[in-house]
């Protein structure tokens, strides 16, 4: 095949796949003009919606962040046992259905569940409730940071590590000065590819939160619905917003890209 | 300051990279770790600057035991063998590195860096980062980063083994005056006799993580202690049934019963002296060195049967398996 037909092939399935579906959602938001999309998208339970699916990231994302880059170097520059078994769970929430992940914490933190009963005797309620949604937001998008930073890691290898012990630098002082710098730009990865995970996620979320309007309702659950309640409009504007977050990652990522090739 | 190592060894899984070594480096020598490659030359540099634990032994730093010392109480300066420079940061912030994390007055750190860097002569290139510099600028700068918390011992990795002759050759000039000037005890690593000879004043052999024989460059050439540094340390052939070096063979003119009948395949003029190859009556390959002088005098040609009779030759006991 030529090149031409090649690039025809490429482009056509991602008009078809990605742009054609985006661009009738886009069509449909604004058919009726302005009006209809502001009035959804100012509407109280849908700012609510917004600000809860913000709070989750801000949460949820340093987190991730922070535990991403300990156990990528706790891969990498460690050895204990249990390392492989470590190793292997982080990818545990790419394989497994968000779903089944609320499912789990469903079990964990029910009122029959391990600490569900002690927890809500102790008057802390997990589910239904910011806790559970936290919980599972991490959960789901906790392999980012980490699978960008092992490979960077090992790369590097650790002689300037070494050499900044033979400078009289210790752990703390060497972790800030000269590994994190080494590893910016994949932690600035991980970071984004987390975030965007953390603003879509829908399936864990949706089983531990209860989905109270105004209450425990996120962006994505809200499309829902808005969409079941027959107000295209709303589920469209809300949509759009989501989808302008998710494109502003991406150009985010085409931003950093270049610069990370010439570190 | 001297360094003193005990009875170390060190495994790496079922590997013996070092065998109950001791050494002795005196305070202000400039010594050489020489062996192939795999003889546990680069472990045992890296266990005197606290990057590897010995599975047992002492190490010995001034009189004081270090060996449970980590690398930063060890006041040691480590040049690595890629050069390990911090990538993000410039050639004044890489130098700079070891006075900052020990937190010195910002205008001490200046002027010691400066005049860091116009001591390995990169004056004017301290705003540049690791990769816009050449190999043997790296390594220089490596150097520098290494002096600048004024280490009371310098350790070097392979110093100049990534670089190519010329600069090289430039660079091992350069340490012996870097020596002379910083007068620092100095220990690097490397497998090529050429260089541990002419850099160093004491050499120190290691096969297979035993250590063969430490002297001087000159005790080392003329009395190595085993085959293994006959060998290594020079050129070496046996002639009949004796080890020796290629200069130290007599042409006779004709039989003797200390002296090998040998066959005159090949001769080559290098320079003053003339490297005459010969095939041995029993078969072996045999080198001769001798002056031009000498080579005219005897009037020798290709295919010319000769005598010859080792000089200073050594016999050693076949290594106990």
């Amino acid at each position: 095949m030529n090149r031409l037909g090649l690039r025809v092939v490429a482009l056509g399935y991602l008009a078809l796949v990605l742009a054609g579906p985006l661009g009738i959602v886009f069509w449909r938001t604004f058919e009726h003009g302005l009006a209809p999309a502001w009035n959804a998208l100012t509407q109280p339970e849908t700012i609510h919606a917004f600000e809860l699916t913000l709070l989750i990231t801000a949460i949820a994302v340093p987190v991730n962040t922070v535990f991403g880059v300990v156990c990528a170097l706790a891969i990498v520059r460690r050895d204990f046992p249990g390392k492989g078994v470590l190793n292997a769970f982080i990818d545990l929430p790419l394989a497994l259905s968000p779903v089944v992940v609320g499912l789990s914490l469903f079990l964990l933190y029910g009122r029959q569940g391990w600490f569900g009963g002690w927890l809500e005797d102790h008057g802390v309620q997990v589910l239904f409730a910011l806790p559970a949604m936290v919980i599972a937001t991490i959960f789901v998008s906790l392999p980012f940071v980490a699978r960008e930073v092992v490979p960077t890691l090992r790369e590097i290898g650790n002689d300037q590590e070494q050499a900044a012990y033979t400078l009289g630098a210790g752990g703390w002082s060497t972790f800030w000065r000269v590994t994190l710098p080494s590893i910016r730009w994949a932690v600035v990865y991980g970071v984004i590819l987390t975030t965007a995970r953390c603003l879509g996620e829908y399936g864990a979320v949706a089983v531990v939160s209860g989905r109270l309007q105004g209450q425990t309702e996120t962006a994505t659950l809200r499309v829902q619905e808005r969409y079941e309640s027959y107000d295209l409009a709303g589920a469209y504007a809300i949509s759009i917003v989501l989808a302008l977050l998710a494109i502003g990652v991406l150009v985010g990522l085409t931003v950093i890209r270049p610069r990370e090739e010439n570190a | 300051m001297s360094i003193v190592v005990q009875g170390v060894s060190k495994r790496f899984g079922d590997f013996v990279a070092l065998e109950a070594v001791s050494l002795d480096v005196p305070s202000g020598s400039l010594t050489a770790l020489l062996g192939p490659s795999g003889s546990g030359k680069s472990t045992l540099l890296r266990i005197v600057a606290g990057l590897e634990t010995p599975d047992c032994g002492e190490i010995r730093l001034e009189g004081g035991d270090a060996t449970a010392l980590a690398p930063q109480q060890r006041h040691v300066g480590f040049v690595f063998q890629h050069y390990a420079p911090f990538k993000h940061m410039t050639v004044r912030e890489n130098v700079a590195f070891g006075l900052k994390v020990r937190k010195k007055p910002k205008a001490e750190i200046r002027e010691r860096v400066e005049q860091l860097l116009s001591l390995v002569q990169l004056q004017g290139f301290g705003h540049r980062y690791p990769a816009q510099l050449s190999g043997g600028q790296r390594q220089r700068m490596a150097l520098a980063r290494a002096l600048a918390p004024e280490p009371k011992v310098l350790l070097l990795d392979e110093p100049f083994g990534a670089l190519d002759a010329r600069v090289r050759a430039e660079l091992r000039e350069w340490l012996i005056h870097l020596h002379d000037v910083v007068h620092v005890t100095t220990v690097f690593v490397t497998h090529d006799r050429e260089e541990a000879m002419e850099v160093a004043d004491q050499i120190a052999v290691l096969n297979e993580g035993r250590l063969e024989q430490v002297g001087a460059p000159r005790e080392l050439y003329d009395e190595p202690a085993s085959e293994f540094v006959m060998r290594f340390v020079g050129d070496a052939h046996e002639v009949g049934g004796v080890l020796v070096r290629p200069h130290d063979l007599e042409f006779l003119d004709g039989a003797s019963s200390d002296a090998v009948e040998a066959m005159i395949v090949k001769s080559t003029v290098l320079g003053r002296d003339v490297k005459v190859e010969l095939h041995g009556a029993d078969g072996a390959e045999i080198v001769a060195l001798l002056t031009r002088e000498r080579f005219e005098q005897l009037g020798l040609w290709r295919g010319q049967t000769v005598w010859l009779r080792p000089e200073r030759e050594r016999v050693f006991a076949p290594v106990a398996a």
